[in-house]
């Protein structure tokens, strides 16, 4: 179950291998190993959940695969290419919705085909069946001030998701909901998924919403960070949110789970 | 105004506690003349200065009819003050994307800056002469130092996972600088835009210092000259009121084009 005995199959989407990152701290001398040799894989179409104490550093991964950081050691790729800036082929959805304010909700929906010079009469469906599946219509011409928090989040998921990306990168993107809106986010998360294949690296703190969502799960240490273990879930099992463990299989996952984060939890707040 | 008409209530409170505090100091200001706590040549009372203001409104102030001292002094400002956003917020916008701009431009900017424009007069008047240019260039040059420093950092404030939300987008270098970071610093542009023309607008005396023979500014230095207090507190009320209605001008401005300012 050590992190270094997971071995990439042939077919991976995305490989993080022995990455390591430190940050220049302002206010000390030695810099923070946020990341510490870690490696793991996506398989095309794989749903992954990252989890691990605050702090572990699981926003860092995210942000090496998203190219918004570069390893120290190590490689990051996709598709077999080195990460090397963002780029389209890989939306992200932040903890914070990020839409732009002066744009209206359709307009933020809309803002990558647009930018990529794509004729609106190619993009206008699409934007329209988004903005249904989230629960938005009727909503087009709102500015985003005037949404709630989870609504916001909502139009962020259908930006992200009208460019068809081969990848998404979600950080903790419904950790700030209601338990409500959380549950419909994350069915239409599934379903969305379903429809589409893509492959998603999605970071939470939350065991369920993990189990809920994952193909596997992969648990990280304190800081610095290590993949500390891999969880494969049995989708067969997973029905509905509220029967989730119903299943002894995904009971067992849970316990093991809540076992391993409370570990490392321990480690980084003593 | 009770708590159950909550936003209409709170919508009239503040012009109304306004208004009840400037009453108060004009009945404080009207009284202290009246009841002679001090001398009529030192503090004339409201009263008097309004029946200045309607003498100066049609014999005028030597010469010049009042209107056209407001008249003469707005043009300068707002010419300045057009000018000085006009090439200061593109080039503190320059500043604040390029390292390489900054490094070159700010040390002058800085030094610049808190210059008081009062020493700059002697210098001014030597290269620019007594004319028109002279004043516009001493409003202009201190609106437009303070509004390049407040573009440049308007565009540091811009928030890092803003800018990464438009690069995964697939924005380009020019539609990063044209659709998200130029929106972005709108309301920080505005903020500096208001206290620029605030600096530019003080310093609307100071340019009229130079050899001017009208202007709001002028007939308070003019007049003080001549002990007529009373002018020189129209002056001032002048200044003062049409300083506050640019600056509601701004502030009305924005609302309408940054209509999300503090409510992200
Ligand atoms: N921009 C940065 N500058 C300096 N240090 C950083 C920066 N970002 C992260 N770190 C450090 O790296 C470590 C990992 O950070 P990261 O944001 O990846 O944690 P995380 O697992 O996402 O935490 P959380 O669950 O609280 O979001 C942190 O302990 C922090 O000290
Ligand atoms: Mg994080």
């Amino acid at each position: 179950m050590d992190g270094s005995g997971v071995i990439a199959p042939p077919r991976a989407k995305i490989r993080v291998e022995s990455v390591v990152k430190t940050y220049a701290a302002d206010r000390a001398a030695a810099r923070t190993t946020a990341l510490q040799d870690v490696s793991l894989h996506l398989g095309e179409g794989e749903l992954v959940c990252l989890l691990g104490p605050s702090g572990c550093g699981k926003s860092t991964v995210l942000n090496l695969i998203a190219g918004f950081e570069r390893p120290e050691f190590g490689a990051v790729t996709v598709d077999g290419r080195p990460v090397e800036r963002p780029g389209p082929d890989r939306a992200v959805v932040f903890q914070q919705p990020q839409l732009f304010p002066w744009l209206s909700v359709l307009d933020n929906v809309t803002f990558g085909p647009r930018m990529a010079g794509v004729p609106p009469a190619r993009y206008r469906e699409d934007a329209e069946r988004y903005l249904r599946l989230v629960g938005l219509t009727g909503f087009e011409r709102h500015a985003p001030y005037e949404l709630s928090g989870g609504m916001r989040q909502r139009v962020a998921l259908a930006r992200a998701w009208i460019a068809n990306p081969a990848v998404l990168l979600m950080d903790e993107p419904f950790a700030a909901l209601d338990a409500q809106t959380r549950l419909t986010m994350q069915e239409l998360l599934l379903d969305l998924r379903r429809a589409t294949g893509t492959t998603i690296l999605f970071v939470t703190h939350d065991i369920d919403e993990a189990l809920f969502l994952a193909d596997r799960v992969l648990v990280m240490t304190a800081r610095p960070g290590r993949i500390k273990a891999e969880v494969a879930v049995p989708r067969a099992a997973v029905r509905d949110f509220d029967n989730l463990f119903d299943a002894p299989a995904m009971a067992q996952r849970r316990h093991d789970l809540i076992a391993l984060v409370r570990e490392e939890a321990r480690k980084a707040a003593p | 105004m009770t708590r159950t008409d909550g936003t209409r209530g709170s919508a009239l409170r503040r012009p109304l506690l306004s208004l009840a505090a400037t009453a108060a100091v004009l009945a404080v200001w009207q009284a202290s003349g009246a009841l002679g706590w001090i001398g009529p040549n030192l503090l004339p009372t409201p009263t008097e200065v309004l029946t200045t203001a309607a003498e100066l409104a049609e014999t005028g102030y030597r010469q010049v009819p009042l209107w056209e001292h407001v008249a003469v002094s707005l043009a300068r400002a707002m010419a300045a003050f057009l000018a000085a956003i006009a090439t200061g917020v593109p080039l503190g916008l320059v500043m604040g994307v390029s390292p390489t701009a900054s490094a070159l431009l700010d040390p002058f900017v800085q030094f610049l800056r808190p210059l008081p424009k009062l020493a700059l007069i002697p210098l001014v008047i030597v290269w620019f002469g007594i004319g028109e240019f002279s004043k516009f260039f001493l409003i202009y040059l201190a609106t437009f130092l303070s509004v390049v420093a407040g573009a440049a950092a308007a565009v540091a404030s811009v928030g890092r996972d803003r800018l990464r939300a438009a690069e995964v987008l697939g924005v380009n270098r020019w539609q990063m600088f044209r659709h998200v970071l130029l929106p972005s610093t709108l309301p920080d542009l505005f903020t500096s835009v208001r206290l620029a023309i605030g600096i530019g607008w003080t310093t609307l005396i100071a340019a009229e210092m130079v050899a001017a023979t009208s202007g709001l500014g002028w007939m308070v230095v003019n007049a003080g000259a001549y002990l007529r207090t009373d002018v020189v507190l129209l002056g001032i009320v002048l200044l003062g009121l049409f300083g506050y209605l640019l600056d509601l001008a701004v502030v009305g401005l924005r609302k309408r084009v940054v209509p999300w300012m503090g409510r992200e």
